[in-house]
């Protein structure tokens, strides 16, 4: 009764909304809305348009007559087994292949609906009541179970686009929840927050028969993905890492802890939404060009041994604006199964780059290849096909100068023929004229 | 016992301890054969040769390592062996890896690709990525005849040098280009290329001259086809010989009926065997 | 006056005479041209105007393009839609004769307003080419006997099947025009070295240019030439029109033929154009010593010329060798090199051993394509020999060598057949002229006028005899009385007669399919067309972007290039062997090691041809054999042939055969869904009807590829290969999972969509929520 006026009320609101912004949110219980408040408080100050749904509401829809309803979703209902709606398993791996954006938080108690999920995105979620155990570095508030772990910043990933800053100025972090196992071997998969060595994940209060699933530095607590089309999945272990609770409270490990005010996990948190919902690292190409020496628009085809010169701009979403991107290790690849040549591109301004190289002397159709693909940003393939030529029959040496004596030769021949030819002409043989006397 | 010869003779001791006993770091390639008159085995005699060869090769190669030894085992010194082995027939090369048991590709598969050095120095590459590139001795026999022929041809004209009129008989080279075109056009380096057999028994013992299909022919199936080109050739020449007369009339005209009737039978011959390859050939002579 | 009376009718009767001659001449050469064009027109007329078999599609291309683009950017053009991603440079690898013919007739027509299409001329350029074929013959075979033999050959050559199954309609290829250029650079020849003449020798100069631009098989005659110089010489028949001939031909022939890109400078760098150079040497000192004989004594001279002689020959022979020894002089190249070494291409090079065309000859292959002419060339060949000159050395050189290299290959059948034609008809010509004249005026050799040849053979003339004149003036009695020689004359003509519907029935039977388009026939006749890869061409060519690139086995590559204009890999051309192996490497590996090597070259189609539903054999899965030799041989360690055969050693598709062949990429994309059809209710499900048998690998899903298109008779069937885009996400399978999950039902329908939540928390009214949820 009320949620369709409530539907409505909030399909206009999604429409006013830009792009990029709208967020379904999918909720074990509206309670949570309460315990992670000040999380969610800060997505809608920047700009987000959240929409709160129960996670088995029957009417869920992630997009209509194919046109996607939302850009991110949020998923912070760690014990669903079956979403409502529409969704499953299947639309939200569409949801992904499409381009949108996901985080989700688990549980000691995942669902088995999110355990496929993660599994479509390479990670695996460890058992049922399994959490991950550290006994040398849990928090003094931690029950006795040794669940409750502190997480120092040597464990988070080193890269600042994802983090926002540093990482060494990152406080320690309180995490309690759930392991992840996933194929650090795999390119797409990035250890957002690893274990520290000496933790483990298993169910704590059973003693131990067979080897945990995850130990040590491959227990991951939060995993990231970003897939070929970019799209971006976080998953986190543990839900409370985002709660009001932990954002504000103070860390000291048991053992032997220096301790600190706040902890790092609203820091952390916050720097993460920020990377899953593109609003850092986003690159893209501005434009590309490519001629040869002298000229300014692109040939339709270039000879061998031709001076090519190759300019590309990248572009970088900063605050909502594109801005110019700026690095010195963009490469620029000349390739024809293997590459020929392989250049760094030098900057010329802000943003823009240039490379000038020789065209090897081997024709044939080649591409000129960028493909920077870095942590944290987003990959940056661009590929433009074009031929190469051998020379023409005009191109060739007119006279080659090792040929000369030959030049000479044929043409002094042909000067010694034509005067032999007056002399034979006019020559009279006097003993026939002897003869036929 | 190495230093002397490239391939090992076993008996079943040797064989149990060099071959079969652990632990190793030794490939070992080992023939099985019989090689005695009384087993009448032609192709033991011949992969027993390339064998050597590609044991000799091995030897003087510069890829020649401790780690590949060559052996053989023959039936009447090491029949126990050949129980052991369960093998039945000969010849047989396999190869003993150092660690495990042989497998099924460490049989080389002779009715598949032969015996020649080459094959088995390829086989021995496959299993144990030793490449040995085989080295005949070299043949002197192709060169020695040459030498031979070529000095006969020397002598022969230098003794007729006086009279050398017989290269210009025009009889006899046209007898021998006309021997060389029903040598070609009969098949011979068909023949020659693919070696198919000389004819066919059939199940029921009849024996079949002329192969079935158009794509294969038998070696009588071509001595049959070059005596009808011949004998049309005969024929026409016969035919063409009677007509410019300037002999008795009588003798003309046997020449003419007979050169009529060469080429007319033999002709039809050849086009009823034609008839039998083809299918669906509508056009016959005079025989079916 | 009566001496005047007699002359002036001996000059009114000559003049009948030799206007009925060439009267007679002119309408038979026009006859076998008639005929030669218009027994070449089955394909055409059964099925339509369009160019078949696989190469021609390339000349058609190539001279579409320079057509439209003009002759110096054809010479320049560099193809990118070939050979991706090399490329081909298409002026320096073609011979362009071909294209430079039908273009300059295209551009004649245009220009008077005959708006022929290009396709057109090419379609029948080869029939047309044929009858110019007919009339060079015909003057060669004059040069060499008679005109009487000349129309014989003529006659011949217009519908011999040798020949016509190179140059039926439709069939645009090299041999169509190269087999008139070789006709008319011998006749040449033959002329100059019967008159001595400059003119003459520039003429055989220019016309051998033409030959070397129009098909690789000038290789003979710049060898046969040669040759017939040399023999000449050791018979002792130097003469000063010899030298002038040869000469002239050699030095123009050498730098016209360098003028053709493709030919370069292999004329003074290959062993196989030596001999001409030797024979050039060695007509300077034969000449030198001529000369010196003129002003010598004959003992002085003998000495002289055998040391000499012999100090000349060895110090060229030694020079050739030290050349070749040292590289500067290529050995003889693998294609020519097989034909001495038999055994060479299939251990060497797998790709000459695999084409049909290079397999040796049957005595059948001989036989059908020659008929009665095979067995009387022979005859020819002895009366040559008997009566010889200068030219008729040539002749019999000539027969030697091409009947050696016809029973060696197939393909070469082609160069056999004018030299067979001119012997037959000097045979027939011979025989004919003797049986169909009763007054034994003169000698048949060398007269001029023939009135009483016959014209013979077409297929729409009756034999027209002409009346012959029984003059009863017996100068002797010859022995042979009017019913043996019209009993011999009967018999001979009927012989002609069988060969002319011999070749009819062949050209009609064999030589006339255009091989692009099937046709079926079934119990009562009706005639069933399978028209399969003009439809998967024409699907490519409107489904598919313009740069999509399409890997297929190289003989289908001009095709696909022509008719749906799509990039290639490889294709018939097979000049870079490491780039076929790489595809034969791909359809031979497992579908994930395939998918690297397409994801390196770019590729986005894939096409294969599979015969198992109408039993078509020439098919993909038949030639897959030659797929993995060609890949075993850039990459042995990776390809194995043996491991696609069982262990019996046989190559089977069905449950027995080789895991390696089972799951390979092309048995996979032949066979994929074919388990699930059924051809007809007797056979099970799966029946290969190629192979007769059912296939062993039924029910398999493709990973890396998906089914783009399946023609009506499943001939054709191409797939679109997934970019690494499409596999977005690194998902775990299910059996490659650590931690096993419990397996969950949906409870949802259609009705109830309502999810299910775990820990769902009961709201009781009137009690107050005890603990927080976490």
């Amino acid at each position: 009764m009320k949620f369709p006026v409530l539907l409505s009320i909030f399909c206009i609101f999604i429409v006013k909304s830009t792009a990029q912004f709208r967020t379904l949110v999918l909720l074990d219980n509206q309670v949570i809305r309460e315990t992670h408040s000040i999380f969610f408080r800060s997505l809608i100050d920047r700009g987000y348009s959240l929409t709160y749904k129960v996670a088995d509401d029957s009417t869920l829809v992630l997009s209509k007559y194919g046109e996607a309803l939302y850009d991110n979703l949020i998923v912070f209902a760690p014990s669903v087994e079956e979403f409502g709606g529409v969704l499953n398993v299947d639309t939200l791996t569409q949801f992904i292949d499409d381009g949108g954006n996901v985080l989700i938080a688990g549980s000691s108690v995942t669902g088995d609906v999110l355990r496929e999920l993660a599994s479509e995105c390479g990670f695996e979620v460890d058992e049922e009541g399994a959490y991950v155990i550290d006994h040398l570095n849990y928090d003094v508030s931690d029950e006795g179970e040794h669940t409750k772990l502190v997480v120092d910043n040597e464990n988070l990933i080193d890269s600042s686009v994802i983090l926002g800053q540093p990482r060494q100025k990152i406080a320690p972090l309180i995490y309690e929840g759930t392991g992840l196992l996933a194929d650090t071997e795999n390119q797409l998969v990035l250890p957002l927050i690893t274990g520290h060595s000496t933790s483990y994940s298993y169910i704590p209060g059973q003693k131990i028969k067979e080897y945990p699933h995850a130990v040590g530095k491959d227990t991951l607590l939060v995993a990231g993905l970003q897939a070929r089309n970019n799209a971006r999945v976080i998953f986190s272990g543990s839900l409370s890492f985002f709660s009001d609770e932990f954002f504000t409270a103070s860390v000291q490990k048991a053992a032997n802890g220096q301790q600190y005010e706040k902890s790092g996990n609203q820091d952390v948190a916050i720097a993460l939404s920020q990377w899953v919902f593109k609003e850092h690292g986003q690159l893209r190409v501005k434009s590309v060009n490519h001629h040869k020496a002298g000229e300014s628009k692109p040939p339709s085809e270039y000879t061998i041994m031709d001076n090519a010169v190759y300019n590309i701009e990248v572009e970088i979403l900063n605050g909502g604006k594109w801005e110019p991107f700026v690095a010195n290790d963009i490469q620029l690849e000349f390739v024809r199964i293997d590459p020929f040549i392989r250049t760094i591109l030098k900057k010329t301004q802000n943003g823009s780059y240039e490379a000038k190289f020789k065209i090897p002397d081997v024709y044939g159709v080649y591409q000129f290849k960028v493909d920077y693909d870095r942590v944290g940003y987003t990959r940056l393939y661009s590929t433009t096909q074009v031929s190469v030529r051998p020379l023409q029959h005009t191109q060739y040496e007119r006279f080659i100068f090792s040929a000369y004596p030959y030049y000479t030769g044929g043409f002094s021949m042909m000067i010694g023929v034509f005067l032999f030819s007056f002399v034979f002409l006019h020559f009279k043989d006097e003993d026939k004229k002897s003869k036929s006397d | 016992m190495y230093r002397h010869k490239a391939v090992l003779r076993f008996n079943g001791n040797k064989f149990r301890d060099y071959v079969k006993g652990t632990p190793r770091n030794y490939s070992m390639i080992v023939m099985f054969t019989a090689l005695a008159p009384q087993r009448q085995c032609m192709i033991c005699r011949h992969a027993s040769d390339e064998y050597h060869i590609v044991s000799s090769s091995f030897r003087h190669s510069q890829g020649y390592s401790k780690k590949l030894y060559f052996a053989m085992v023959d039936f009447d010194e090491g029949s126990d062996v050949f129980q052991m082995m369960k093998l039945s027939t000969a010849p047989i090369f396999m190869h003993f890896p150092p660690k495990g048991k042989p497998q099924r590709a460490d049989t080389m598969d002779i009715s598949r690709v032969g015996v020649a050095a080459e094959e088995i120095a390829k086989w021995i590459a496959d299993r144990t990525d030793i490449q040995i590139h085989v080295i005949r001795p070299p043949n002197y026999l192709g060169t020695v005849a040459a030498i031979i022929l070529f000095g006969l041809v020397a002598g022969f004209l230098y003794l007729r040098r006086n009279n050398l009129d017989f290269l210009y008989n025009k009889t006899m080279w046209g007898m021998t280009s006309l021997f060389f075109c029903f040598t070609m056009i009969s098949g011979q380096m068909w023949n020659h290329i693919r070696g198919p057999p000389f004819l066919h028994q059939g199940p029921n013992g009849q024996i079949a001259y002329i192969h079935g299909s158009s794509q294969g022919q038998f070696v009588v199936e071509t001595y049959i086809i070059m005596i009808l080109n011949a004998a049309v050739v005969i024929g026409m020449i016969l035919l063409t010989e009677a007509a410019r007369g300037k002999r008795d009339p009588n003798k003309t005209k046997i020449m003419a009926v007979t050169g009529l009737i060469l080429v007319s039978v033999f002709f039809s011959l050849l086009l009823s065997i034609f008839r039998t390859k083809t299918q669906g050939y509508p056009y016959r002579l005079l025989f079916n | 006056m009566s001496q005047t009376y007699t002359k002036k009718s001996s000059i009114s009767k000559l003049n009948s005479k030799a206007g009925i001659s060439s009267l007679l001449i002119f309408v038979i050469l026009l006859l076998a041209w008639i005929a030669g064009f218009s027994s070449r027109l089955f394909a055409v007329i059964r099925f339509e105007s369009i160019i078949h078999e696989f190469d021609p599609w390339f000349n058609y291309r190539a001279t579409a393009y320079m057509v439209k683009h003009g002759f110096y950017n054809f010479l320049n053009w560099f193809d990118e839609r070939a050979w991706y991603p090399l490329g081909r440079i298409v002026g320096g690898t073609v011979y362009p004769g071909l294209m430079i013919t039908s273009g300059s007739i295209h551009y004649l027509l245009h220009l008077l307003h005959i708006n022929v299409h290009i396709r057109d001329i090419c379609v029948f350029l080869a029939p047309v080419f044929s009858g110019l074929t007919s009339i060079s013959t015909y003057y060669l075979t004059k040069e060499l006997w008679s005109k009487g033999a000349g129309l014989f050959a003529a006659c011949f050559i217009a519908i011999v099947p040798g020949y016509i199954s190179r140059s039926v309609a439709g069939s645009y290829d090299n041999e169509g025009i190269a087999i008139f250029a070789l006709q008319f650079t011998y006749f040449l020849w033959i002329k100059s070295v019967k008159t001595g003449s400059v003119f003459w020798a520039v003429a055989s100069a220019l016309s051998y240019f033409y030959m070397v631009s129009a098909w690789g098989g000038y290789v003979f005659i710049i060898n046969l030439i040669p040759l017939h110089v040399f023999v000449l010489l050791l018979m002792g028949r130097f003469s000063n029109r010899l030298f002038t001939s040869y000469t002239t031909f050699y030095i123009l022939g050498l730098i016209m033929s360098m003028q053709i890109p493709f030919v370069g400078f292999q004329p003074i760098r290959t062993s196989e154009h030596m001999a001409a150079s030797g024979v050039f040497a060695l007509m300077f000192a034969v000449a030198t010593l001529k000369y010196l004989q003129s002003m010598m004594s004959k003992s002085e001279f003998k000495s002289l010329v055998i040391y000499g002689g012999l100090i000349a020959a060895g110090i060229v022979f030694g020079t050739v060798v030290l050349l070749t020894y040292a590289g500067f002089i290529a050995p003889w190249s693998g294609r020519f090199y097989s034909l001495w070494d038999t055994g060479y291409a299939k251990i060497h090079i797998p790709i000459i051993a695999s084409v049909s065309e290079h397999q040796p000859t049957t005595w059948f292959a001989f036989f059908f394509d020659l008929h009665v002419l095979v067995a009387t060339f022979p005859a020819g060949l002895w009366y040559c020999i008997k009566n010889i000159n200068d030219e008729r050395v040539f002749v019999v050189l000539y027969a030697l060598s091409a009947v050696y290299f016809a029973g060696v290959m197939v393909r070469l059948m082609l160069t056999l057949t004018p030299v067979v034609c001119i012997l037959s008809g000097i045979a027939f010509s011979g025989l004919l002229e003797l049986f169909l004249r009763d007054d034994e005026i003169a000698k048949p050799e060398e007269s001029g006028d023939e009135e009483h040849t016959t014209p013979k053979n077409r297929k729409y003339d009756k034999v027209g005899r002409v009346p012959k004149m029984k003059h009863e003036l017996n100068k002797e009695p010859d022995g042979i009385g009017p019913n043996i020689r019209t009993i011999i004359s009967v018999v001979i003509l009927l012989l002609l007669m069988l060969f002319a519907v011999h070749c009819t029935w062949v050209t009609s039977n064999a030589y006339s399919s255009p091989s692009i388009v099937l046709a079926s026939y079934s119990g009562d006749g009706t005639r069933q067309i399978l028209d399969d890869f003009r439809e998967a061409y024409f699907w490519l060519s409107q489904n598919t972007a313009d740069e999509a690139r399409v890997m297929s086995w190289w003989d289908y590559g001009y095709q696909i290039a022509g008719m749906a204009n799509r990039t290639t890999l490889v294709d018939n051309n097979t000049w870079n062997n490491s780039h076929i192996a790489l595809v034969g490497k791909a359809m031979s590996s497992n579908e994930s090691a395939a998918y690297t090597i397409m994801t390196a070259l770019d590729v986005d189609y894939v096409l294969v041809i599979f015969g198992g539903v109408i039993g078509y054999s020439g098919d993909d899965i038949n030639k897959f054999l030659w797929m993995v030799r060609i890949a075993e041989g850039e990459h042995p360690k990776d390809i194995k042939e043996s491991n696609y055969f069982t262990e019996q050693g046989e190559f089977r598709i069905d449950g027995e055969g080789s895991p390696t062949l089972l799951n390979c990429l092309m048995y996979k994309l032949s066979y994929y869904r074919f388990g699930e059809l059924k051809l007809d209710y007797r056979t099970p499900a799966g029946y290969d009807r190629t192979r007769n048998a059912v296939i062993g690998n039924k029910d398999f899903q493709l990973t890396y590829l998906e089914e783009a298109y399946t023609t009506e008779h499943w001939l054709v069937r191409i797939y679109r290969v997934k970019k690494p885009d499409e596999f977005n996400r690194p998902r775990i399978p299910v059996a490659n999972r650590l931690v096993k999950s419990p397996n969950f039902v949906s409870k949802k329908s259609t009705k109830r969509k309502r999810g299910t939540l775990k820990n769902k928390p009961v709201i009781v009214k009137g009690k107050r929520l005890s603990s927080k949820q976490s």
